[in-house]
């Protein structure tokens, strides 16, 4: 079983201590709209030296991530996998504070970087993934369209028409993050060379781009942190060298699923932070606060809901570690992410509405933090594909590939 | 410049601190520790000096085992190597004893400046540093809030808070110790990189035999105070509302002050 180690829980700590710091007390002004999130991103990623990381990468090669031959554990490195854990760890951290922000870090760096780091050419790499993985540009990465939620590929009417040495996109696309303020987007389309089948690949369209528009943001019930609206494309013109991949560019229908299978695997880690966190807090209160002469914790009644809430953490824990030890070393299953994320997800919204209820009418009140983790939490059932969507997907590989 | 930083591990600021039942200290299970808050501002200053004029930071700390994280720390934020006494020999010891152990340590390292928290938020003493001062023969500047350290390395220049606020200024020759208090510096966060090389830093573990000192001289046995009971202070009592006109009110209140607070 992997498990974090003393340098894995040094960084833990410092994220936490940054979060708690820097963030925590400007997130209610992040979540007004008074202070641009990425603002305190960028000066995140600076003082936690994961800009200078992404400088170091080497881009011409692949990778790691990339290569079918993953390393064999050992036990006595202590800096094995630290890109996997630390990343992981740092959206956890961000999620114990806010949701939302990770989310919009986790679509610019993970989905939308992460996309041309894995499948575009080197020079993709140079132009578009670096700059996202340092923050220097915003990206987001459009999949859903207005017809297509969990049909994303099926019902998918964006289109690509190759003219000379252009492709020419229309259609538009809905609910991307990021998407008011992002400078690089990651598109996915039908690509039309005027022959019979359309196959789908992604391209790299900017903001200056003429035809690219993008909507007002969307007024969410939660992830207020991150800004949401619709993206639009209107006889936009981009050089084919936007293609992600070039021209050889593998038929780009798997490259959505890596990307949806990397966006499910993040689940888990967003859900932990919340949980911990409302975890903590709900105890926490349940010590202190006294009714009828006793404080909470001595009623059988909320210790049964904190019995169960620890449950699902560790559970939610437990998953989370697994996730990262199967990013590291491998071996990962259609029927290990669907089930990460579904469990977390619900889980995420069960332990925060848990929390509220043991907080009473604090729990409802914005200071109180519970509140603001309840309302982010509910998009994880939602996004990189509903509960359901999970559940047939499991159904399909139980009936199929499964063996006991 | 040879730069050491006298640093302690202590609970957490945040801690709720419990007695346990004999008195003799406080409960330890479940304590999350950090570097003391104080020995911080030390170690970012000692950056500082190292990224103007070049040279080494050394971190030395006295504690058990568990030290080891505070000093990973340090070097994450950029130190270069650690000391560490640990020796169960230690334990027990007050500010006199701990400072003879350091100096102990101290003494075959070569230093041109050494830098510490003006107090450890544990036991609150501060008197450590200025005991391992007299130990080594140098002088020190306590509550340090600015610090300026000549070009040739030879002395320094540093402010330090003196009563009602007024700063005092002080020239003093190196080797010195200087006590660092709030307000002297941002100590920085240790960054990715940091933890990742801190990993690969030396830490020179040394223990009783190795320190040259006898186990009477160190730790319990070597110290000149002796703790006789910890308690927390008394619960305060919930205060008096009086209630009526405001004659009334200076009566009753005249009448309190008197009979009950016996103030006058």
């Amino acid at each position: 079983m992997f498990e974090l180690n003393d340098t894995h829980r040094m960084v833990q700590d410092m994220f936490r201590q940054y979060m708690m710091n820097e963030i925590e007390p400007i997130i209610d002004d992040i979540e007004d709209g008074k202070i641009p999130l990425f603002e305190p991103l960028r000066k995140m990623v600076e003082t936690l030296g994961i800009r200078s990381q992404m400088d170091a990468l080497d881009l011409s090669k692949p990778l790691r991530g990339d290569s079918p031959e993953k390393r064999r554990p050992d036990p006595d490195d202590p800096l094995q996998g630290m890109e996997v854990v630390a990343g992981n760890l740092l959206i956890k951290e961000m999620s114990r504070v806010s949701p939302g922000a990770a989310m919009s870090f986790g679509v610019c760096t993970g989905l939308a970087g992460g996309t041309i780091l894995a499948k575009g050419t080197v020079e993709q790499k140079e132009a578009f993934g670096r700059p996202l993985m340092k923050l220097d540009k915003i990206g987001a990465w459009c999949l859903t369209e207005p017809g297509a939620g969990s049909d994303a590929l099926g019902s998918m009417r964006t289109t690509a028409l190759e003219d000379g040495d252009h492709y020419v996109l229309n259609g538009s696309k809905t609910f991307i993050t990021n998407g008011p303020v992002a400078d690089i987007f990651v598109v996915y389309a039908k690509l039309d060379r005027g022959g019979a089948g359309k196959e789908i690949q992604n391209f790299i369209v900017l903001r200056e781009d003429a035809g690219l528009s993008t909507g007002t943001p969307f007024q969410k019930m939660g992830m207020k942190a991150s800004q949401t609206s619709e993206v639009f494309f209107d006889d936009c013109r981009i050089p084919k060298d936007r293609l992600i991949g070039g021209e050889t560019a593998a038929k780009s229908r798997d490259h959505v699923k890596e990307g949806l299978s990397n966006e499910r695997s993040a689940i888990p880690t967003i859900a932990l932070g919340i949980i911990e966190r409302c975890f903590e807090i709900a105890v926490g209160y349940a010590k202190e606060r006294v009714q009828f002469g006793r404080p909470l914790i001595e009623f059988q009644l909320i210790r049964n809901r904190l019995a169960r809430m620890y449950v699902a953490m560790e559970n939610v824990r437990n998953l989370f570690l697994r996730t990262m030890q199967q990013a590291i070393f491998g071996g990962q299953t259609k029927l290990d992410v669907c089930m990460g994320k579904l469990y977390c997800a619900e889980m995420a919204t069960w332990v925060a509405n848990e929390a509220i209820a043991i907080l009473g009418g604090y729990g409802y009140m914005r200071e109180y933090v519970v509140e603001r983790l309840a309302r982010d939490a509910k998009l994880l059932e939602i996004g990189a594909g509903t509960a359901e969507m999970q559940i047939i997907t499991m159904g399909e590989e139980l009936a199929t590939t499964w063996k006991p | 410049m040879d730069i050491l930083v006298c640093m302690k591990q202590v609970p957490d600021t945040e801690t709720k601190i419990v007695i346990n039942p004999e008195g003799t200290g406080i409960v330890t299970d479940g304590i999350k520790y950090v570097m003391n808050p104080y020995d911080e501002f030390a170690v970012e200053e000692a950056l500082k000096i190292k990224e103007k004029m070049g040279g080494t930071v050394t971190i030395v700390s006295m504690g058990p085992q568990r030290a080891t994280e505070a000093i990973r720390t340090a070097l994450a934020m950029g130190a270069d190597k650690g000391v560490h006494l640990c020796d169960d020999a230690f334990e027990g010891a007050d500010s006199y004893s701990t400072a003879k152990a350091l100096a102990a340590a101290i003494k075959p390292l070569s230093y041109d400046i050494i830098l510490g928290g003006k107090q450890a938020v544990d036991h609150d003493n501060a008197q450590v540093y200025a005991a391992l001062a007299e130990l080594l023969d140098i002088s020190h500047v306590s509550i340090v809030t600015q610090l300026d350290v000549a070009e040739d390395g030879k002395s320094a220049v540093a402010q330090r808070e003196v009563e009602g606020g007024a700063r005092e200024v002080i020239e003093v020759s190196l080797p010195a110790f200087i006590a660092c208090q709030k307000g002297l510096n941002e100590p920085r966060y240790a960054s990715l990189p940091g933890i990742m090389k801190a990993k690969k830093k030396p830490i020179d573990v040394i223990d009783l035999a190795k320190s040259g000192l006898s186990a009477d001289e160190v730790g319990e046995k070597g110290a000149k105070l002796k703790i006789r009971k910890f308690f927390l202070p008394p619960e305060r009592e919930a205060g008096k509302i009086l209630e009526g006109e405001p004659e009334e009110l200076a009566t009753q209140l005249v009448k309190l002050l008197r009979e009950e607070a016996k103030a006058i």
